[in-house]
């Protein structure tokens, strides 16, 4: 049960948190701005608003999972609110599980909630709802809990400001690796050939960008969205094991 | 039975991966009886909070163990029956007093129906009743303490550990933390406390263990470590004996001349133990009287905490 009560303290931060508020709303303002986009481009504004609009929510939520990931332990650790929870009968790996869960909780309204904002934009453009998006959102969800799985990793044992230089890093480094294995397939160096090739088999955050696809309403095949979706959780799952050998028996001075 | 027990407990920190570790403590070992409070006495920087961290495995030592409750470190179980509060406690500013307790309570499985009125009670404890509906970010450094207090009691356990529990509060602030500790006393709790203000330790502590530098200088109960022999003497005279000039010289006091009185300080000499010194004011007394004085006041003073704690800090800085 104490993992369910840091989760539910990490949502009643996150609620409270003016960053987030106020990159919220810069994220709804830029969504409507698609919609101006959209009035400009010819004959392509519904896709324009499904193009941009997905997009925010990628960044939005990797930067809200980046924030939160670097801050929710640092912050415990620096004004030393972690020494009570320390001294309850709760294990170590519980307080990373319930932060992680937490982020997991946010992470999950504030997608729904410019989902929910993306919808009536294309409602009013398109007069239909944009359910073809959800599997696309869906898998924007899944790699945005993998940077803040990445993000708690990492501030299990560094500071915020490594913590998020390395998140970040992580993150742009995932989404090359495609792109990093097509040079590799032509180069003639056989050491980056082959790092290149097996970099993007075990680490690819390309796999999850479906944006381009239903914009344009290409088929979405049932591989394309649960073979994700199955890597997503075995990595977290991974990462998170990590991130409890680290914090086990790290002094929290 | 023991709750505390420690053994040689060492810890080293390291600032940065490149610098040269730092002893901050050097295998201290104390214990800490069932039913009693016990004052962690020491300047700041000697490692008392060190020592508290290490027992809650907020860090870890470096070499030595220890037991609380009768268990080894990091049994769960254990956490249930202790309450802590740290130094400088600073909380979640954007919950109630209500909803920080409730988080506190749920942490430590206390049922629901149970913790609303269990709340109340830690609250009026601890003269907050009246603040439940208050955001922790409008209290002032004096009530959060004692909202960190009620958080440790809240579920009611046989081991406090309070670290610099007066830290930041008033004078009847702090009265009433010493009182609430002799209550948790009276009901069979135990407290454990770290302080560097004497006079608390004085007024409530059983038992206490003094820290400097990492090193533990005394522990035992204050009666056994405080010299119980007289330092100096106080005679204070209304009216000097009779040539009091002459008469002083025989018994090496300091004085000051008042107008008709006379006020003198005996001190024992070096060599001298406490009979002759004991015989020295008998006879100073008897022969002032003699010699046409009144006398109006005589007393002993006898060594204080901060006499000791002076003498062995003063010990391990000449050590040093």
């Amino acid at each position: 049960m104490g993992v369910f009560w840091i989760a539910n303290n990490v949502f009643r931060e996150a609620r409270h948190n003016k960053v987030l508020h106020i990159a919220g709303a810069f994220a709804a303002v830029l969504i409507l701005f698609s919609f101006f986009m959209g009035e400009v481009s010819l004959y392509q504004n519904v896709k324009v608003v499904k193009d941009v609009g997905m997009a925010t929510i990628s960044i939005f939520g990797v930067f809200v999972a980046v924030y939160l990931g670097v801050n929710t332990l640092y912050k415990e650790l620096e004004q030393r609110t972690i020494y009570t929870i320390v001294s309850k009968p709760i294990d170590r790996y519980q307080i990373l599980l319930g932060k992680f869960l937490g982020m997991i909780f946010v992470l999950t309204m504030v997608v729904l909630l410019m989902t929910a904002y993306l919808f009536a934009v294309l409602l009013f453009v398109e007069k239909t709802l944009g359910t073809s998006l959800i599997p696309a959102i869906g898998l924007i969800l899944a790699e945005i809990f993998i940077v803040a799985a990445v993000a708690i990793f990492f501030s299990s044992f560094s500071s915020p400001f490594l913590s998020g230089f390395f998140t970040v890093g992580f993150f742009l480094i995932g989404r090359i690796t495609y792109e990093l294995s097509q040079f590799g397939q032509r180069s003639k160096n056989e050491f980056f050939k082959f790092f290149a090739t097996y970099l993007q088999k075990i680490y690819d955050l390309e796999a999850f960008n479906l944006r381009a696809k239903v914009a344009h309403g290409f088929p979405i095949y049932r591989e394309d969205f649960f073979y994700p979706l199955a890597y997503a959780f075995f990595f977290i799952l991974f990462l998170l094991m990590l991130a409890f050998l680290f914090f086990r028996k790290r002094d929290l001075k | 039975m023991r709750l505390i027990e420690v053994f040689g407990l060492t810890k080293f920190y390291k600032q940065h991966f490149w610098s040269s570790r730092k002893k901050v403590l050097n295998a201290v070992s104390f214990h800490v009886e069932s039913g009693e409070i016990f004052g962690f006495l020491g300047p700041n920087g000697s490692g008392k909070s060190t020592t508290i961290k290490i027992l809650l495995e907020i860090i870890f030592p470096s070499d030595g163990r220890a037991t609380l409750l009768g268990k080894s470190l990091g049994d769960r179980s254990v956490k249930s029956r202790l309450g802590f509060l740290p130094e400088n406690p600073y909380f979640y500013d954007y919950l109630t007093a209500e909803q920080f307790l409730r988080f506190h309570g749920h942490l430590q499985n206390i049922p629901s129906q149970k913790l609303s009125k269990r709340v109340s009670e830690v609250l009026d404890l601890v003269g907050m009743r009246g603040t439940e509906k208050y955001r922790l970010r409008s209290f002032s450094k004096g009530m959060l303490q004692r909202v960190g207090l009620a958080q440790a009691i809240l579920h009611d356990p046989e081991l406090v550990i309070l670290d610099e529990p007066m830290t930041g509060l008033d004078p009847i602030g702090r009265k009433e933390v010493r009182d609430l500790m002799i209550d948790l006393r009276q009901q069979g709790k135990t407290v454990f406390f770290s302080t560097h203000i004497l006079s608390d330790v004085e007024s409530i502590c059983d038992r206490v263990a003094i820290l400097n530098k990492g090193n533990l200088l005394a522990c035992g109960r204050l009666d056994e470590l405080v010299s119980v022999e007289s330092q100096y003497v106080d005679l204070v005279w209304d009216r000097a004996p009779g040539q009091w000039e002459q008469w002083l010289q025989n018994f090496h006091a300091e004085y000051i001349r008042q107008g008709e009185g006379l006020y003198c300080k005996l001190i024992p000499d070096n060599e001298e133990g406490p009979e002759l010194f004991e015989a020295r004011i008998q006879r100073m007394i008897q022969t002032g009287l003699d010699s046409g004085g009144r006398i109006h006041s005589v007393s002993r003073k006898s060594e204080t905490l901060e006499d000791l704690f002076v003498r062995q800090v003063g010990r391990l800085e000449s050590r040093v």
